[in-house]
Formats: structure tokens, sequence, C-alpha cells
């Protein structure tokens, strides 16, 4: 410095060290961060896909059957039974006759382990009646008119060590051999498999056929025969015989207590009258709770049978089971018993059940209802066989140019698809010859089918996720007993047997059901508060109000939803008239009272300013929310009383009506649902003890005012908001009103502004200040009252149309419902919503204001037509974020809903979001099943909406961005 | 007459960076005395008689300013502001920064009012009717004047709607009216022919200097009494500013026009009249020439010299 040259400056080595480690660290934590999210992305897809792919089915064993088979081929066996591993299998013949056999590992022929026979000395067995979901029970009808049931069963063993014989242990791991093969004495024939390293498991199959039962119905032979086994257990035989006569029995099978052959009782009900003995059906069907009897032809009818009177089966229904043109070529129940399968000549599989329909005009009130509808694939011909999973809804159809396709009937996917392609080039399969009759092992995994020429073949089973599928989880599903097509979701079930139902249609409903409503309390309150405090309000006090505001967004949402189940919920219940009242009330009456408070002189008016106001407001809100309890209480007496019609119903003063006169709908039941009921309260009718009547008053008016006075002192003749929402009392018109109020406030705000708005404006300016203010005052008023004037017109004319809202937003009332849900997610998002509207509004330029404001705009013109369109899109995406947060919002809705997912409007009633779904059942599902991957589907879902949504305020806030980017 | 009381959405542009200009706000070597008898009795908190010529006795005053003092909070930024504004005239305010003219300015048409803390004492008189008494309409007020700020700010909107939004606001929407009043604004503020063909147009698209233009063409388009103009200039390129200087000199045979700058050249050359401040009050009011040429007091001359400031 000394000689005047400055000293160079220097950047010490460690700065670059740390610059270039913060560089790394950056750049890894950086892409860290977009690698996880990908990843997250990934895994959730991978985890959903499975979900829409079908299952596979291998070619396993191949071999011949000629041992079991007799010449003629498979049209001499009524069914398979295979075991649970799927190595042996039991053929029954038509002829009665059961033998087991043994796959050979190597593709050899099949070595018979067993023979018996359902026959009895001199008579022949004359039909089979084979349930293939009935766990290994058969039923042979016999010439003399007797039922002889049996049982074939595979039970198994692991084998302990010392009884291995030296053959056995030489088995590799997979393989099997016959028990006598292996030099084993197994306490009868068996075939012992190496199913693991150190494990060896027998196999015994039995056939135990018990003693023929007699058949008191009719006369003939037992030509006709089906066994099937209900849920609970009961087994049921469906038997028509030579004379056309058929019964339904119930079978008890009587061990005696001194031991001595088990005795079968039958108890038997009539099909009255029999078919006709000339055309008897070529099967019957029984279903397992025994409610109908299914008879069917080749010629496609399908006639269905009902208990009627005295527990005798009449025929309810001719109907039939396949299109015009079509034979029917093949039929059996499906697993459960409740559906019956029918293929047609043409390759098409029909799935039938019976269900309950009021107005089915049949004398058991069910009908027929055809629930799936499977085309033909392409290139396959008529159905030959079919074949059921014990362990899920999957059917095998066969068809007769030798293709097998595995299908799940509820979901409609089709699992596999086996026989028209070789399994592996070498092992070509011969098109023609496969797939005759089929069988499923008892795990489902292994399909073994005989072919026409005595070969064998066993394919393994992969059914993968066959109950889900585009249609099952997100499209309309006959399930079983209901006769039209809904959207279900019901994860869990009792047995394997029900059908599972998983449609997210509902939970998608529930959240955007749940996010709509937040979002109609939230974005007014969350916009306008903002508006109000970065715009008009004191600097000082939205220097308070901002971070009070943004201190509510950290509230845990778990404590928001304690909040509303316990306290809101509660709350609403008991004072749902001044909640209501007061969701118009409250802020019609801020309104109205600011308007007029302007008519106050400048003095005072100025004097209310700052977090005065803010007060002002809140207590004026505040006792306006106070007023509404009396004012509620008013209402529900005058609104949702009960009509004199009801109370004259209640008083037990009604007469039934005519049968011809009841609305056809109505049909013949014994309950009514509360919508029905409304229904038919609409035509003027009740319902009572299963009949409808009509009220009678009274001839004499004075018994009549008593009358309805003492009903009006019981519980039942009081007025109640929630009696009148579950439809009990009361007409449409209230329900209309009030929901008719806002549209109509709306309505009549804009009205009076395109009527007489520039008018008043004239007429205001040449008056004085206080005069006008009177007259604005006098407006806002008179818009109120011509707004009720409105919604009450428009009540009336839709009352009278016909409509009430008890079909749509209204309906009846549960503690934990939409509202409650709405109300306060509204709160959880308004904070978001307040503080990202607040910041797009502040940024707005100061030099917009100023000119707006020099031009003469008063503050609210400034805000409305300058400030407002530049903020647009920060508002915007401030709405879209606190949307994007309501909708993958979960504690609130989990708690305060019933998380009941169900599809309706009626806005107090529950229902399940996505989210809450995945929080309720995630613990309980189990890794890698259906039900897993469905919640990881809701998840996905989830994912895709919040995607869009946040995609759609990125764009818009750019777009925006870009034209004001020269601001 | 309710005040609306929000938070100052203006606050800023109340003068320019001081550094940038090199104006300190100080005259040069400031020191508590200067030798100058004026500047040193006003920074001593005297008063003091301002120095108007009597060129501004006869003259048609628009706007009468009457002893006009004003506070923000507790710091004083106006000291009994007398002032007449001559009709038809181009007045330039000038002084170093800080010195309180846009604050005079911002307080004709009130746009102080929404400042934090802003109190104000004696009053103004625009065509003898009072700004300040208790009964006056503060947006009626504002409609009778036109103001343009430093700094271009036109609205997110086409040109056409920016330029009668004004009149939007009182409720026009006659179409014929509001397409004549902007093609006589446009022309009125020498921009018709560059904008005629693109009024559907953004605003925001055009220069600095056209949107200052439009700015004063928005101004302009309700007929207002008195033409605010805050430092119009001071954003713009020289080859702008010309244009604005020029605009102001056409305009000015219709309207009566106050601006403040700190460009004494622009002063001279713009204005009719001219006033003097210094720490918020008025020194010395004349005639431009006069007051460049020929000013009473030397700290005028010694201002407008450039000798300080």
């Amino acid at each position: 410095m000394q000689d005047g040259r400055h000293a160079r400056r220097r950047t010490r080595p460690g700065v670059y060290l740390w610059d270039r480690a913060a560089g790394v660290v950056i750049t890894v934590g950086g892409i860290g961060v977009l690698a996880t999210v990908l990843a997250i992305g990934v895994y959730l897809v991978a985890a959903v896909l499975p979900l829409f792919r079908g299952g596979d089915a291998r070619l396993t064993v191949q071999g011949s059957a000629s041992a079991l088979v007799e010449q003629g081929g498979d049209d001499g066996v009524a069914g398979l039974l295979v075991d649970d591993f799927g190595r042996s299998l039991a053929v029954i013949g038509r002829d009665g006759s059961v033998r087991v056999g043994l796959l050979a590992a190597d593709g050899g022929a099949v070595e018979v382990l067993l023979e018996a026979s359902g026959g009895v000395e001199g008579t022949t067995v004359t039909s089979v009646g084979f349930g293939p979901t009935a766990g290994g029970a058969i039923a042979f009808g016999l010439g003399d008119g007797r039922v002889r049931l049996g049982e074939v069963a595979f039970p198994w063993r692991l084998l302990r060590d010392a009884e291995l014989s030296e053959a056995a242990r030489g088995l590799g791991v997979g393989a099997w051999a016959s028990a006598a093969s292996l030099g084993m004495d197994a306490g009868g024939t068996g075939y012992v498999e190496r199913s693991g390293d150190r494990e060896y498991r027998l196999v015994t199959p039995t056939v135990s056929l018990e003693e023929p039962a007699a058949l008191r119905a009719g006369e003939g032979a037992v030509v006709r025969l089906d066994d099937q086994r209900g849920v609970t257990g009961r087994r049921l035989v469906a038997a028509v015989r030579e004379d056309g006569s058929a019964a339904v029995s119930q079978v008890r099978v009587q061990r005696p207590l001194g031991g001595g052959p088990p005795r079968v009782r039958l108890t038997e009900s009539r099909l009255e009258p029999g078919f006709d003995a000339s055309d008897l059906p070529d099967w019957v069907f029984v279903t397992g709770d025994g409610e109908d009897l299914f008879a069917l032809w080749r010629d496609g009818r399908l006639w269905r049978a009902g208990v009627g009177e005295g527990g005798v089966y009449r025929v309810a229904e001719r109907s039939r089971g396949v299109g015009e043109g079509e034979r029917v070529t093949a039929a059996s129940m499906l697993l459960g018993s409740k559906t019956l399968l029918v293929g047609s000549s043409e390759g098409v599989v029909r799935a039938w059940f019976a269900a309950g329909d009021p107005v089915a005009g049949t004398f058991d009130t069910r009908r027929l209802v055809l629930a799936h509808e499977i085309g033909r694939a392409s290139g396959s011909d008529g159905v030959r066989r079919f074949a059921m999973s014990p362990r899920d809804r999957v059917a095998a159809v066969s068809f007769a140019d030798g293709s097998i396709t595995l299908r799940h009937m509820t979901s409609e996917k089709r699992v596999a698809r086996v026989g028209d392609r070789a399994p592996d080039g070498a092992d070509e399969h011969d098109r023609a010859s496969v797939a005759g009759v089929m069988g499923f092992s008892g795990s489902g995994e292994a399909l073994i089918a005989l072919d026409a020429d005595g070969g064998v073949s066993r394919w393994h089973v992969e059914a993968g996720h066959s109950d889900a599928g585009f249609k099952a989880l997100f499209g309309r599903v006959r399930y079983e007993g209901q006769t039209t097509g809904r959207w279900v979701y019901q994860s869990s079930s009792a047995d394997d047997a029900s059908e599972v139902k998983l449609s997210l249609t509902p939970l998608i409903w529930g959240t955007l059901k749940a996010t709509v409503v937040a979002m109609l309390f939230a974005v007014p309150i969350g916009v306008l508060a903002a508006i109000h405090t970065s715009e008009f309000m004191h600097p000082k006090t939205h220097r308070v109000i901002k971070p009070t505001l943004e201190l509510m967004a950290s509230l845990p949402s778990v404590v928001l939803g304690f909040v509303a189940a316990f306290v809101v919920a509660p709350y609403m219940r008991d004072w749902l008239p001044a909640v209501l009242v007061g969701l118009i009330v409250v802020p019609v009456g801020v309104a109205l009272v600011a308007t007029v408070w302007q008519t106050a002189p400048s003095r005072v008016v100025v004097r209310l300013r700052g977090l005065r106001a803010v007060a002002a407001v809140g207590a004026l809100a505040a006792l306006l929310a106070v007023v509404c309890v009396p004012l509620g209480r008013t209402i529900e007496r005058v609104g949702f009383a009960p009509q004199t019609q009801d109370l004259l119903v209640f008083a037990g003063s009604y007469e039934s009506v005519d049968r011809e006169a009841w609305p056809a709908w109505v049909g013949e039941r014994a309950t009514m649902s509360p919508d029905e009921e409304r229904r038919l309260r609409r035509e003027g009718f009740f319902f009572r003890e299963g009949g409808v009547v009509r009220p009678v008053a009274p001839e004499d008016a004075a018994a009549k005012a008593s009358m309805l006075a003492e009903v009006r002192a019981t519980g039942q003749g009081l007025p109640g908001i929630r009696r009148w929402l579950d439809g009990s009392i009361g007409g449409a018109m209230p329900g209309w009103f009030a929901a008719l109020v806002p549209l109509a406030l709306i309505a009549a705000w804009v009205g009076q502004a395109r009527l007489v708005g520039r008018r008043f404006d004239d007429w205001a300016e040449t008056v004085g200040r206080p005069t006008a203010a009177a007259g604005y005052a006098a407006r806002s008023l008179a818009t109120v009252l011509a707004a009720m004037g409105l919604a009450a017109l428009g009540a009336w004319a839709l009352t009278n149309a016909g409509y009430d809202t008890r079909d749509s937003i209204f309906g009846p009332f549960s503690v934990r419902n939409t509202l409650v849900v709405g109300l306060i997610m509204g709160f959880a998002v308004i904070p978001i919503i307040y503080t990202i509207s607040d910041d797009a509004l502040r940024s707005v330029p100061a030099g917009l204001r100023s000119a707006s404001l020099g031009a003469g705009a008063t503050p609210w013109q400034t805000v409305r037509r300058v400030v407002l369109p530049v903020a647009g899109s920060g508002i915007f995406s401030a709405c879209m974020i606190g949307l994007g947060r309501a909708v993958g919002e979960t504690m609130i809705v989990l708690m305060a809903t019933g998380n009941t997912p169900e599809i309706t409007a009626n806005i107090f009633a529950g229902f399940r979001t996505l989210a809450a779904n995945i929080a309720v059942e995630m613990p309980e599902a189990a890794r890698g099943s259906t039900h897993y991957r469905a919640l990881f589907l809701c998840g996905f879902v989830l994912f895709v909406m919040t995607f869009i949504i946040n995609t759609t305020a990125e764009i818009v806030r750019q777009r925006f961005r870009k034209r004001n980017a020269a601001l | 007459m309710s005040v609306p009381t929000g938070r100052n959405p203006m606050q800023p542009d109340r003068e320019p960076d001081p550094g940038a200009d090199g104006e300190t706000g100080e005259f040069v070597g400031a020191s508590s005395r200067t030798g100058y008898k004026v500047i040193d009795a006003i920074r001593r908190g005297e008063d003091v008689e301002p120095t108007v010529h009597e060129s501004l006795r006869s003259i048609d005053p628009v706007l009468e300013i009457k002893g006009f003092s004003l506070w923000y909070g507790q710091a004083r930024a106006l000291w009994d502001v007398t002032q007449a504004v001559p009709r038809g005239k181009v007045t330039a305010i000038i002084g170093p920064s800080g010195c309180g003219k846009s604050t005079l300015l911002r307080s004709v048409n009130r746009l102080n009012d929404l400042i934090d803390g802003v109190r104000v004492g004696g009053d103004m008189l625009l065509n003898t009717e009072p700004v300040y008494a208790p009964q006056v309409d503060v947006i009626d007020l504002r409609k009778r004047l036109g103001m343009v700020f430093q700094k271009p700010n036109p609205f997110p909107m086409s040109i056409f709607e920016n330029v009668v939004y004004p009149l939007r606001i009182d409720g026009e929407r006659r179409k014929g009216v509001l397409e004549e009043a902007c093609e006589r604004a446009l022309r009125g503020a020498a921009i018709w022919d560059e904008v005629k063909d693109r009024l559907r147009d953004s605003a925001l698209g055009l220069s600095g200097g056209q949107q200052q233009r439009l700015c004063i063409a928005r101004a302009i388009v309700a007929d207002p009494e008195v033409l605010l103009l805050d430092e119009p200039c001071s954003a713009l390129d020289p080859v702008a500013t010309l244009r604005i200087e020029e605009l102001i000199h056409e305009i000015s045979a219709r309207y009566t026009v106050l601006i403040v700058t700190h460009n004494m050249q622009q002063a001279a050359r713009v204005s009719d009249y001219t006033s003097f401040m210094y720490l918020g009050r008025l020194v010395e009011y004349g005639r431009t020439s006069d007051i460049f040429q020929n000013p009473r007091l030397p700290e005028t001359e010694e201002y407008v010299t450039g000798r300080f400031g």
C-alpha cells in the first residue's frame, strides 16, 4: 500500500471447496427428489397394473386317460372332481361309475387308483346330479325312483419320516407317484407327492356312497338331478322323474346311535304342477338357498319356480335363457349356487340369477335377471361344458372348437384362454380333441380337462386379479341379487362365494362431493377475506389478521376432524334448523345490515374502521346466529310440520285402497324404504302393514279437529326437520324453498341491477347522501324480499310439477354428513386460499391502483376492474391449491363422515373418499392381494386427480403471468 | 363522505431515488449555515414569506392553494403553502428531492388521504370549490382532475379500454360516445396515429413513451379541470421525453397543467409559471422566464443554474 499499489485480493481455497461441495449436495439433492417422485409414480403404476392384466394358464401335464374313460369319449362323463393339488381326478360317468385316477407326471397314462359305482343292484343309474361347486358331492338318480347320495373326497396329510419307503425318498421335489408303486401301504389307495425338500404328503381319495333314499313324489326313474350346497352347508337335491313330477329335497343324514349304516332322509318340496312328461327339461338346478328352481331346455326355454304357499314350488316365470335362434348347449351353477350359467350354441355365455323385485309381477315378487352376457370369443364355437373354480367366481368354458376360456363371472374379465395355442411348440395340441369335460382343483390353481379321444391335460392357472378389471373397478355391475347394475364398493366379504365389489366410482364421487361442498364454503370466504384485508383493511389490522388466519392452516387436520365429529356433528344434529337457517340468514343479514348502515351519518360510519369494523361484523354475525335459533324453530314449525293427511294416518284414520288403484310401481312387498314411502305419499297414499292406504277424515269437523290435536300432541305429530328429511312427513315445498333461496338471491340481485340499476343510480345522484343511502338500503331489502318471493314461487311450481328435493340434494339425515365435512374442510382450506390470494392481490403494482383511484374510481371499482383481473390468476391458483388440499384431505373426512361408500347427492348423507378409504382399509389388506392393489389404485386415481388440478392451475397461472409480464 | 381507509396503495413514487440523479436534497457542502438568508431561515424552521412575483397578481386561478400544510404522522411535509395556479397555463413546481412538490401535487386530488396517518391543514379551492371540506366526495373530486404518474401505468387491458376507463367507471356504455371520446383523447395525447389500428391490443405492448402518452390520454379523456403531471418523464428516455414535452405544450392550449419536475430545463421548456419549493415551503413563484432568467432570490438563481441541487 505504501508504494500506492493495492494488495491483490484472493479467494481462499476453502471457499472454493465449500462452493463445490454445496453444488454437489444441491445437485444430488435435486436429482434425488426428482428420482424419488418418479420412483413413487412408477411404483404406483406397477402396483396398479396387474389389476388390469389377465391371468395365465400353462399346460403342465398331458397324458392318456383311456383307463378312466370308456370308449366314446367324454360324452359319457357327467363331470370331473379334482383334488386340492390337481394330481388326481375323479371321473363321474353318466352310468354312475366313479373312477379315480392319478395323472402321470411324465405324460404317460393315468393310473387308476379307485373305482366305485353309484348304481344299485337291480336298477340303473338314470341321472347324475353333479354340483361342481358342492365340494365333491354327487347324487345319482336311479331307475326305480330312488336317489343315492355320495361324496368324493381327497383328504391329505403330511407324512412322517418313518412312514416313507425308500422309493418315496427317491422322489424329486414336486414329483408324485401312487403309494402302491412306491411300495407303501398308506391305508388305502392314494399317492405320495414330495411337496418340499423334506415334506411329503399323502393324498388318499375316497368315494363314499350312502344308502339310496326313495322319493315320494311321482313315478318312474329319476331322470334329472341337481345337487347343490348352500352357504349354510345345507344340501339340496332337485329331482325330476319320468312322469314329469319334480321336487326339491332337503337332505339330512342320520347316523344311528348304536352304529349301523347312516340313513338319508329327504324332506321334499314338490313342484306343482309338475312338468309335462313328454317335454321334460334337460337341466334342473336348485339355488343353494332353495329359493328358486331353474328348469332349462335345450331349445332355450328357462323357467323359474319359486316357493309359494305351503312350501310348494310353483313356476313363477317362463323365459328364455338364450337368444332367439340359439340353443342351450351347457348349463351349470356358479360358485355360491345362486347364479346359473347358460352356454349357447352360438358360444355366448349368460349368467342368470333371481332377484327380488316388487314389480316383477310374479307371485314371489322375484324375477330372473340377466346379469352378464359374454359374447362369443372370436373363432370359438358353441359352448360345450362349464367348470367352476371352487375358490372364486372363475368359470372355465370349453367350446366346441376345442378352446377353453377362463373368465371371471363378476368382472367379466378373461383370465386366460387355452387350447388354441401350443404351450411350447413341441407340444402342439390337437384342437379338435381337446377340452371335453373339465374340473378345477380344490385350490383353483389347476384345471384338468379330458379330451374326446381319451387324452387328459392339466393346466396350471394363475388367475391373477381376476375379480378386478376396468369394468369392475369403474363401471356398473349387476351383482347377485340386484336387478340393476350398480356401483358398489364393499371390499370385504363373508366367504369366497360372495362377489367382491370394488367399484371406485362411489369413492371418486365421495371425493368430488366433499371437495365441491368444501370449496363452496372456502372459496367465497377465503377470496373475499383476502380482498378485504389487502384492499380495504387498515395495514395495522392486516398485520394482525393475516398471521392469525395463517395460524389456522397449521391446525392439524386430525384436530379439525375431531372437532367436526364430536362438536360440529352433534351440534348440527341438535340444532339442525338453526344451522340451516343460519347458512342463509347470517351472510344475507350481514350484507343487509351493511347497506342499511350506510344510511347512518358519515361521522358515525367513519368511526367504524379497522379492527373495530371486523369486531362489529363478528358481533353482528354472532347476533344473527343467535337469532337463528328461534327463527329456525319457527321455520321448522311452519314448514316442516306433518301435513293433515300425515296426521290422519298417524291417528289411524285411514282406509285400505283397492289393489287396482295402487300405483304400478308398488308391486308386491312387505316393506317400503323411506324414499319409496315418500314417493307414495306424494301420490296421496300411505303404506301400512304391507298395503297401500289412503287417509280418511272424519265427517265431523270437530271430531277431525280433536283428532288432529290429539296426534299433534304425540311425538309423531310434532314438526321435525329430520323427520321431514326422512320423508315421513311434510311436502316438497319447504325443501325447494330452502334450496332455491341462494339461487333466487343471486337472480334477484342480477335482475334488479339490470332492471332498475341505472335508473336508481341516476336518481341517487340527484338526491342527498342520506336519502340515497336510504334508497340503497330499501333497494337491498326489497331485493331480499323479492328473492324470497321468487324462491317461494319456484318452490311452488316445482312441487306441483312433482319434483322433490329429497330425491336429490336432501335426504335422510346422518349425523356425520357432507355438510359437516364441507364446513370443517372448508375451514381447513380457507387459510391456504386466503394467504395465496392475499399475496396475489398485494403483488398487483401499486401504480395501477393509483391510476384507477386517480381517475376517479371507487376502491371497489378499482378492485373489480383493475386489481382482480391482474390478481385473478393468483386467486385462481389459490383456489386450485385449496382444491388439491381438499381432494387429498384424509383425517377430516375419515373422522367426520360415516365412511359409507354411497353415491347420492344428499348433503345430509355420509360418503367415503379415496383418501379415507386408503387410510381405513390399508391395515387390513393383504399385501399383493386384489384389495391391496385396489387401494393403490385409489391412490393412483387420487394422484391423477390432484395432478390434473395442479397442472390446470399451473397452466392458467403461466398464461396470466405471460399476459401480465409487462406490468 | 366516507374516506376509504385502505392501506395506501401508492406510497412509492413520491420522489425518485435522490442518489440516481446526484441530488442530495441538500445544497452542496451542506452545513447548517449556507449564507443564504431564506434557506437558512427555513432550516431554522422559521416562517418565511414566499417571494411571489407581481405577474401573478392579476391571473385567473383555477386552483388556489391556501395556507396548506400536511403532516405524515409527526413529520410535517408542507408548511403553509399558498399558491394560485393560473387557468389555461402550464405551471411547474421545481425543487430538490424531498421538498414536498409531489406531496403538494397529490394533495390536489387527495391521493394522500389513502396514506396512513396523513393530516392536513389549510385548504385548496378548485374552481372556488373547497377540496378539503368535510362534505366533499373524494371520488367526485378526483373525477374533476386528471393525473399522470412518474412511471407509465397503463392497465392490463386494451388500449381502447385504458383510454375510456374513466368513462366506464362513470357508467358510460354507449359505444359511440366511448369511441368518439377515445379518439379525441388519443389525438389530444398525440398518439392516435400510432395506435389507431390496434386499439384492441393490450396497452402493455406499447413502448414506455407511448404508454405515458396513453396515460395522458386517459387523464384527459374526461376533460379534467386541472391535469396533474407528477414527473411524467422521469422514467423515459430523452426522445420520449421530448415528445411528452411537446405534448404538454400542445395540451396547454386546452387544459390547465400542473407539473412537478426536477429537471429544470424541462420546467423552463414547457411551463409558463414556475414555483420553487424547498423543505416543504414555497420559496419563489413567478413567470418561468423570470424565475430562470431574473429570479428575485439568490437561492433560486443558484438552484436553477445548477450550482446546487
